[in-house]
């Protein structure tokens, strides 16, 4: 492991009360927003000087929340609310909730209810927003947007001006593209520049922290990595598709097996930056605006969306990460509960099973050891072959 | 695979005798419509929508939904489950899609069975609402997987009411939103039917809509009495014409002579214990097992009545009437009210359950959580803590699938409910 990539978790930490980042924002008499799901727009945030940061979920026991919610709902989701009600939230000024599953619109209610920040806003996302609905769900959410953007506003007592809105595009547009680069150098297949845990743990720590101070680090470490003599991975490249984990056990698991998480759609993955926003050549708040939301709209969609053939262009987006990177198998691994990728589940795993790729798919409930899928993920690699390590 | 042992309802209200005949005729009318084409069959799902088909002579609106619960009536769910579950799909979605999905992917061909009406014809039309989940749409787009793209499929995405908004006062673009799409499925529906938008007959079909809501909204009210006129056993087997036929004659006709007779009862103060004593009144919250409706006269046992329900306020618009000069906006606000009837939980605990909880004069809540139904069922702990803390009203939590018999313990649901019964008995001595 990258000893660069080591340091990175001292900056943040999965309780954001505990986070380094989250004090060090606070410490500067600036707000710090939670969020769940990437519909959240993050970019109108930083351009009030509000830290946004992704509810990362832990792999903690569950003691509390079966007292506010049942136990049907990703294991994901369900820590949030623990970490609530174990008072780990207290550090949140404020909480925006975008609709994307409708478990998560219940337990988000649920959660900010109970954590109580200043501030509480919820946007819906309109799921049907292809064909003849784009017009109409693209002025929707561009009303939602401009609703966060006001309640922003009175909240901070100040406006939100076009330009704060550029630059956070901006910077956020230019850790899309460092973190392509970062994909680029795990998929090398003669020398990866990074290995899957090392690329998950960048995730991990870029939704956690300011983006503009991540860009630079990213570029320390996309030069480190270029400098990297990683011998090629000899056993199977995966990619792995699903929302998120709450730790890196899957990934380090594949390498310890002999192959390597080379290629994703997670939400906490490709799902969450593959798409850069265009910026509009009349960068006045409207245009900013529909650009953000073009880009939610359209970007690789999530399982959520309602949209006809959504699973289909799921599908196109991991083909070609498949082609892209070399992959050799692919993994499901979901939350269990999470309806929206149960549903798309079959049909993808038949096409891909009938395009001759291999895959595996498997339950999760809180770690993957508790969802024997070690033995199941071991069974895979040696089934389709490989067994070298891959080393960092 | 053995039975799973489950109870029939019995019934005490007479116009629950008129349902099985319209549902009868209703499905012997749509596989005729398979054989001569006279119509064009369109699935729908629960409570909205509906009325949108009934604009169009043309249509017959189906609904897999009561094709499933009535599938769990008979007992014949869990073979169709099992289709769908080995074609891959968890056994944690919704049992509605569940048994839907099963019965198009090879039940419908089983030729040695005989599916409740005839069975469910293929549609000509899919038409969807997300009022009362997202679930539905992404079901809609599995089914129009299934049937190979050949049959066309419109959406309406219903808007939740983010917390900052109130029914009564919703930004103009959730409305807007809406209506659009309302005009969209109409315009959709009148491309495959081949026939234009009758306005009048629209402003038509939303005032029978309003009119059928508002008699069943006074039916709910006159639930209030003491004793009880009219359980659950009975409701809940009501709601057909009223879900189905929404917006038309049929519907109204229905719900008026429902109304009539259960005000009947409460000016004879003629209850479901039939003079017996009434010490329970219970509300009974979600979707209910419809393979054991006997459930709600197993109460009966402890002088305990089922009175009221939260699964049947969703099906009636019941804030005023509809505005038939306002048809758009007035469908918009039914089915935005059904969106924030299922999703704004927040608030639908203190002004729906709670108030209903009161305004019933209920000694305590039985909410069915469905393992399936991410939507109504996540929240219910957190429900059952607010009622019990804010209001004092104790909540007996039973888990299962509205369609799926086969997790169902009947022995220990019973034990439980048993318990239940005895504690709300020996609070309310303690009381009085
Ligand atoms: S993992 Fe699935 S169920 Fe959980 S929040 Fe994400 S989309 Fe929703
Ligand atoms: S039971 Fe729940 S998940 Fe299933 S269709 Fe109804 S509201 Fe949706």
């Amino acid at each position: 492991m990258l000893e660069a990539i080591s340091q990175l978790s001292k900056s943040y930490d999965r309780w954001p009360d505990q986070s380094n980042a989250v004090k060090q924002w606070k410490s500067e008499g600036k707000k710090v927003f939670g969020y769940m799901c990437n519909h959240m727009p993050e970019e109108l945030l930083f351009a009030g000087d509000i830290l946004p940061v992704k509810f990362l979920g832990d792999s903690i026991p569950i003691v509390e929340a079966n007292q506010y919610h049942t136990v049907f709902m990703c294991y994901y989701a369900r820590t949030i609310l623990e970490m609530g009600l174990q008072k780990g939230l207290t550090q949140l000024d404020g909480m925006i909730g975008a609709y994307s599953c409708e478990g998560g619109c219940d337990i988000f209610q649920i959660i900010a209810d109970t954590a109580n920040p200043s501030f509480y806003q919820f946007i819906t996302l309109p799921h049907d927003s292809k064909g003849d609905k784009k017009e109409i769900a693209t002025k929707f959410l561009v009303e939602e947007f401009k609703v966060v953007k006001r309640s922003l506003e009175e909240y901070l007592g100040r406006k939100i001006t076009a330009a704060e809105i550029q630059k956070a595009i901006d910077v956020y547009n230019e850790t899309r593209g460092l973190l392509r680069q970062v994909y680029d150098a795990r998929g090398n297949a003669e020398r990866p520049g990074f290995t899957g845990t090392e690329v998950a743990k960048i995730l991990n720590w870029i939704v956690e922290v300011p983006k503009d101070e991540a860009n630079v680090k990213l570029k320390e470490l996309l030069a480190e990595a270029a400098k990297r003599q990683l011998p090629p991975v000899k056993g199977l490249r995966i990619h792995l598709s699903g929302t998120l984990f709450l730790d890196t056990e899957i990934f380090q698991l594949i390498e310890d097996l002999g192959g390597m998480v080379v290629s994703d759609d997670l939400c906490m993955g490709s799902r969450y930056f593959w798409d850069d926003i265009k910026m509009p050549e009349n960068p006045t708040v409207d245009n900013l605006i529909l650009a953000m939301v073009n880009q939610k709209l359209e970007k690789v969609p999530c399982s959520c969306m309602c949209s006809e053939k959504v699973a289909e262009d799921r599908l196109e987006h991991i083909k070609k990460l498949i082609d892209k990177y070399q992959v050799n198998g692919v993994i499901f691994a979901v939350h269990k509960w999470c309806d929206s990728h149960a549903m798309d589940r079959p049909f993808m795993i038949k096409t891909l099973q009938d395009m001759g790729i291999p895959v595996l798919s498997f339950e999760v409930e809180r770690t993957i050891g508790d969802a024997q899928a070690r033995t199941r993920i071991e069974s895979f690699l040696e089934m389709i072959g490989g067994n070298s390590s891959v080393t960092g | 695979m053995s039975q799973v042992k489950t109870d029939k309802s019995k019934k005490s209200i007479e116009a629950t005798k008129l349902v099985y005949p319209m549902v009868k005729e209703y499905y012997a009318e749509a596989n005729k419509v398979v054989q001569d084409h006279s119509k064009k069959l369109c699935y729908v799902t629960g409570a909205g929508l509906v009325d949108l088909c009934w604009v169009y002579d043309n249509v017959l609106p189906l609904f897999p939904e009561n094709f499933n619960a009535a599938c769990a009536a008979k007992q014949m769910t869990p073979p169709l489950l099992e289709i769908a579950e080995g074609a891959g799909y968890a056994r944690e979605l919704c049992g509605y899609f569940r048994n839907h999905t099963g019965y198009l992917l090879e039940g419908k061909d089983k030729e040695d069975v005989t599916y409740p009406g005839g069975g469910l014809p293929i549609p000509d039309f899919l038409i969807a609402d997300s009022g009362s989940c997202y679930f539905h749409l992404k079901w809609w787009r599995e089914t129009e997987r299934i049937l190979g793209y050949k049959v066309p499929c419109y959406l309406i995405d219903v808007p939740y009411i983010a917390p900052r908004m109130t029914l009564d006062e919703l930004e103009a673009h959730y409305l807007d939103y809406t209506v659009k799409q309302i005009k969209g499925a109409l315009e959709f529906i009148g491309r495959i039917t081949g026939r234009e938008l009758d306005k009048d007959r629209l402003r038509e079909v939303v005032r029978l809509s309003g009119e059928a809501s508002a008699l069943f909204e006074e039916m709910q009210n006159l639930r209030k009495a003491v004793p009880s006129p009219m359980g659950s056993e009975d409701a809940l087997s009501c709601l057909m014409p009223l879900v189905q036929w929404a917006g038309t004659q049929q519907a109204v006709d229905f719900a008026r002579a429902l109304r009539d007779e259960v005000k009947a009862r409460v000016d004879a103060g003629k209850g479901v214990l039939q003079g017996k004593e009434e010490k329970l009144r219970l509300l009974f919250d979600n979707i209910p097992p419809w393979y054991t409706l006997g459930f709600f006269n197993y109460l009966h046992k402890f002088n305990a009545v089922s009175v009221i329900e939260s699964y049947t306020y969703y099906f009636h618009y019941s804030r005023g009437r509809m505005d038939p000069d306002k048809p758009y906006e007035s469908l918009a606000r039914k089915y935005l009210y059904g969106c924030w009837f299922m999703t704004s939980v927040r608030e639908t605990v203190h002004s729906l359950i709670a108030k209903k909880a009161i305004d019933y004069k209920v000694d305590g809540i039985i909410s069915y959580a469905l393992y399936g139904c991410k939507i109504a069922t996540g929240f219910l702990p957190y429900q059952a803590k607010i009622m019990q803390e804010q209001y004092g009203i104790p909540t007996l939590l039973l888990e299962g699938d509205m369609v799926d018999p086969r997790d169902y313990a009947d022995g220990p649901v019973k034990n439980r409910v048993d318990a239940f019964m005895e504690m709300l008995l020996e609070r309310k001595k303690q009381k009085s």
